[in-house]
């Protein structure tokens, strides 16, 4: 369970998440549909990822979580 | 501690041993974050609420090549120390070279050998203040050269009130690890084995940690732990951390399904939360190891240390690293481990290349640059490459074991077709004769068996040379120094080791005229390429040939300009090759026992203070032939045994046949012939499974003499024959007076005229040579038993009287008597029997005791009945006299150290004769020693009796 979806979300998030590697994984996670609380992470929202740590903080972002910072930075 | 009672009592049981004055050792075993750190830091702190003292220290994976890294932090030996003892060892590990001048990576590692001492020594010490215990955690990670010193501090500390705890994940196993934890086993080490936590203890750490009971939910979720608490605890702190965990009516639930990944997974989840700059910080310093400075990740990361003080402190605050004091360190190795192994390979081997030339040009030691660069290399990297080399160079006195994997490193990264790679081969193969001479035999054979680069065909072949001699194979071993001397391009020191080595070979081999001449060209090669070690290795093997040859004073000239130059090499590195050992035989062969010992016992010295250990053990087998040779059998057993064990630590046995047959003789001459046929036995086969080795005919002497005791006196004819044909073929004449007289009796008994003829000739021969009392008294026993000559054998008496060599003048009184006994000289007779009788009774020879009163017997002499001393076997009564000074000395607060100086005998010897103390008396500590002596003391009772 995510943190923005813990605290009851203003709409659903659909992502999707392309590895280029699976262990440790690389690759990007894309926003398909995002919500409406988030403008700045709509639809085609990308962003990068290495290894786990990279990739819950790619999830964070496109979510909103607060864990995760500035937007990009990971 | 939850779920641990019956481990913690069972380090409590070992805390009440060591304090109890012995030695206590306790391995604690289990998977990651089963629990080990806590139940060692558990331990030590019970140790402090006793008052004892605690040091403790931890091996790091990323340090798993810095010698003696844990145990010399434990022992606060780093950095610059106050205390002068860790000061001393704090500088040798700074200098690298144990300022012993320039050794190269074949040298032999008397650095290392020097530091574990010194460490032993340095805990001894500290125990002789107060209890000490020595933690050491992560021992997975352990260099060899602290697994040596812990697995040293097993054997050498027996008596001390010392607690060793060590914890290790089962895997990796490295063979070290095991070769440690299996010489600990044999000090009676504990072996605790953690497994999974039981369900209640696993609910009550829950209910600890969230301050509340766990409810059916939550505990359902834990048991994803798998019981691990590590696992639990960070399971429980992502929770945390997520706002699943919420604690309503008194007890914790889990609000909402969390899977519990992997402990990895669930680690990194709780990392994630972190901000984005200290996760950078921390991905960096994952680089550097589970402990790391600040200083040292602003050089690998390039950002200014007061910046990255603030993304670490965010790190501690959420209890992912740890403030020891002197670094940062991660809370636990997993949580580096899951944060390093989370970057992809092709960016950690970047990151790591960075760091390694950052490090670099920072001027960081070159172990530390080569392990960065290593990792981050790929086939073919120079740079890796030179920078493993260099460290390899460096680290070789102190760790010959991780000289060899840094150079096996080296090797890997290089091309196929490199031109270095054959040579830098034959120099790890170098390394490995001091880590386990097979695997350099190995090693040689693999690289020499392929197409190869001919200028490492020289290198490699007197390695593979030096290989085969060590393990006993000479003629194995001289082909291939032989072939090493034709090979192109050998430099003047490999030439000159080459023709030392060849020259030891030809010596084991009983080639004495070539051995004389390979030692006659080693020494000028070694002069020439002024290699102070090659030409202490040709001098002994002139001065040896010379010796067993039978030309004494020859031999002693040339081992006494041996040592004068040794004494004026740099550093002494001379006196890395045993030139003491071999002088203090001459020495004995010259009846100037005294001397001999003070030599001896220089030499023991010598190793000590260079670190030689490899040949320690030949002053000891040598000391303990003096002492037989002068009487002293309970001395000579203490050596022996103080030998054997040397030999068991380093697989270095030269000396180790002679010593074996030396025992077996002080085991026939006190009548147990069963002993003494085991001892015997033992050492033909060891003999079988090598080849010829020093002295080696003194176990065909013993077995003779065996035979002979059993009525098998054609078999012990025969026996005895062999050896001297065999010695009398090479021309050592050494052995002749010391198997002359049995063989001229032998011979006789088998009327064999003229093989008595021949010996005694010989015997003449050497004695003639040398002006030395015992020598002259072995001619005149062979040439009097010859012709049952009274005159000649009362000769022989008067001969051995003036030499130091008691047995050998009670067996000629016995012989003289009996032929003027025939003569009808009864009187006299008698008075040789008494004489002998005497002597035997004070060495405790009680065959040749029994003999002798037998034969007084038949002359109508009953002698009052004194038996040799049948000491009891135990009870104050059974010590020895040198037992009962040992005692003394330890009762007075003395440590082995101490006593051996007091006594002129090693530490090791030392603690020989304390185990054998301990054993008489029953006793398991030094504390309840005193308290022995010094109730003795006060009823007066401190004599034997």
């Amino acid at each position: 369970m995510w943190p923005s979806a813990a605290r009851g979300d203003h709409g659903r998030v659909q992502i999707l998440i392309s590895l280029e590697a699976a262990e440790p994984p690389a690759g990007w996670v894309r926003v398909v549909r995002g919500p409406a609380w988030a403008a700045g992470r709509s639809e085609g929202y990308e962003v990068r990822f290495a290894g786990w740590l990279g990739l819950l903080r790619a999830l964070y972002e496109v979510t909103g979580s607060p864990a995760a910072g500035p937007p990009g930075g990971t | 501690m939850h779920g641990r009672d019956a481990e913690t009592r069972a380090l409590a049981s070992v805390l009440d041993w060591a304090a109890g004055g012995r030695l206590a050792v306790a391995l604690i075993e289990g998977e990651a974050g089963i629990g080990k750190t806590r139940l060692l830091t558990r331990a030590l702190e019970d140790a402090r609420s006793r008052r004892m003292q605690v040091v403790a220290g931890r091996a790091e994976e990323l340090e798993q090549t810095r010698p003696f890294g844990p145990i010399a932090r434990a022992l606060g030996c780093t950095g610059s120390p106050a205390d002068p003892r860790r000061a001393g060892i704090a500088a040798l590990l700074a200098t690298g070279d144990g300022g012993q001048g320039t050794l190269t990576v074949s040298s032999d590692p008397g650095l290392q050998f020097q530091v574990v001492d010194a460490l032993t020594d340095l805990a001894e010490d500290l125990a002789g203040d107060q209890p000490l215990v020595i933690g050491v955690d992560d021992l997975q990670w352990a260099d060899p050269s602290s697994l040596l010193t812990l697995a040293t501090m097993g054997r050498r500390l027996a008596y001390a009130p010392v607690a060793l705890i060590g914890c290790f994940r089962p895997a990796p196993a490295a063979a070290e690890l095991q070769r440690a934890a299996g010489s600990l086993a044999q000090a009676g080490a504990l072996h605790l084995t953690l497994g999974p936590l039981a369900e209640d203890a696993v609910a009550s750490l829950v209910a600890e940690t969230v301050g509340a009971p766990p409810g059916p939910g939550l505990l359902a979720e834990v048991a994803g732990a798998a019981g691990n608490p590590l696992f639990v605890t960070e399971l429980l702190a992502a929770m945390a951390e997520e706002g699943t965990l919420r604690v309503t009516g008194g007890q914790a639930e889990a609000a909402g399904m969390t899977l519990p990944p992997t402990l990895r997974l669930t680690i990194l989840r709780r990392v994630s939360f972190l901000p984005g700059g200290t996760l950078q910080a921390l991905q960096a310093a994952s680089l550097l190891g589970a402990g790391f400075s600040v200083t040292d990740l602003s050089v690998v990361t390039g950002r200014p240390a007061a910046e990255l003080a603030g993304a670490l402190m965010e790190a501690v605050r959420a209890r992912v690293l740890e403030d020891d004091g002197a670094q940062l360190r991660f809370r636990h190795d997993l949580i580096r481990e899951a944060v390093y192994e989370d970057l992809p390979v092709s960016m950690r081997r970047a990151l790591h290349r960075e760091a390694g030339q950052r490090l670099a040009t920072a001027g960081a030691p070159a172990l530390q640059v080569a392990g960065q660069l290593a990792r981050g290399a790929v086939t073919g990297d120079t740079e890796a490459i030179t920078w493993l080399v260099t460290a390899a160079r460096e680290t070789a006195p102190s760790s010959p074991e991780v000289a060899a994997d840094l150079l096996g490193q080296a090797a890997e990264l290089m091309l196929p077709g490199d031109p270095g790679r054959d040579r830098l081969l034959a120099e790890l193969a170098g390394t490995l004769i001091w880590t386990r001479v097979t695997d350099a035999e190995t090693a040689c054979r693999a690289l020499l068996d392929r197409h190869h680069d001919p200028a490492a065909d020289g290198p490699a072949r007197i390695v593979l040379g030096h290989a085969l001699v060590g393990q006993g194979r000479a003629a194995e071993g001289l082909a291939e120094l032989e072939r090493a001397q034709q090979a192109p391009g050998l430099t003047g020191t490999e030439r000159a080791r080459a023709q030392s080595w060849a020259a030891i070979a030809r010596l084991s081999l009983g080639d004495l005229t070539g051995a004389a001449a390979a030692a006659g060209q080693a020494r000028s090669a070694a002069a020439a390429a002024d290699d102070p070690l090659a030409e202490s290795m040709a001098m002994l093997a002139l001065a040896d040939a010379a010796e067993w040859g039978g030309y004494l004073s020859a031999a002693l000239e040339t081992i006494d300009e041996a040592v004068r130059l040794a004494d004026e090499s740099p550093a002494r590195l001379g006196h890395r090759y045993p030139l003491q050992a071999a002088r203090g035989h001459i020495l004995l062969e010259l009846d100037e026992f005294a001397e001999a010992r003070r030599t001896l016992e220089a030499g023991r010295r010598a190793c000590e203070e260079l670190g030689v250990r490899w040949h320690a053990g030949e002053h000891h087998d040598i000391l303990a032939l003096g002492c037989y040779l002068a009487g002293d059998w309970d001395d000579a057993l203490a050596e022996l045994e103080t030998s054997a064990g040397l030999a068991g630590e380093t697989g270095e046995a030269y000396t180790r046949i002679l010593g074996q047959a030396v025992q077996a003789l002080i085991e026939f001459h006190r009548n147990d012939l069963h002993a003494a046929a085991t001892t015997a036995g033992g050492a033909a086969a060891d003999l079988a499974g090598t080849g010829p080795r020093y002295r080696t005919h003194w176990t065909t002497w013993v077995r003779a003499l065996l035979l002979e005791a059993d009525g098998q006196i054609g078999q012990a004819l025969t026996a005895l024959s062999a050896a001297w044909d065999h010695c009398a073929r090479g021309g050592l004449a050494l052995e002749y007076p010391v198997i002359g007289a049995d063989l001229v009796r032998l011979a006789l008994a088998a009327g064999d005229r003229g093989r008595v003829a021949e010996v005694v000739a010989a015997v003449d021969q050497v004695a003639a040579r040398n002006a030395v009392a015992s020598l002259a008294g072995a001619a005149l026993r062979c040439r009097g038993l010859a012709r049952s000559d009274a005159e000649t054998l009362l000769a022989a008496v008067d001969a051995y009287a003036a030499s130091p060599r008691p047995l050998e003048l009670a067996l000629t009184c016995e012989e003289a008597a009996a032929v003027l006994a025939r003569r009808g000289h009864h009187e006299q007779a008698r008075g040789l029997l008494e004489q002998a009788a005497a002597i035997c009774e004070r060495l405790g020879a009680a065959r040749d005791l029994a003999r002798a009163d037998a034969a007084l017997r038949s002359l109508g002499v009953r002698r009052r009945r004194h038996g040799t001393r049948r000491r009891p076997a135990s009870g104050w009564r059974s010590l020895t006299v040198t037992e009962l000074t040992v005692a003394g000395l330890v009762a007075e607060g003395l440590s082995n150290p101490q006593v051996g100086e007091r006594l002129y005998v090693s530490r090791r010897t030392v603690q020989t004769h304390l185990a054998h103390i301990f054993a008489k008396l029953d006793i398991s500590s030094r504390a309840e020693l005193a308290a022995e002596v010094t109730r003795r003391h006060q009823t007066g009772q401190t004599a034997r009796r």
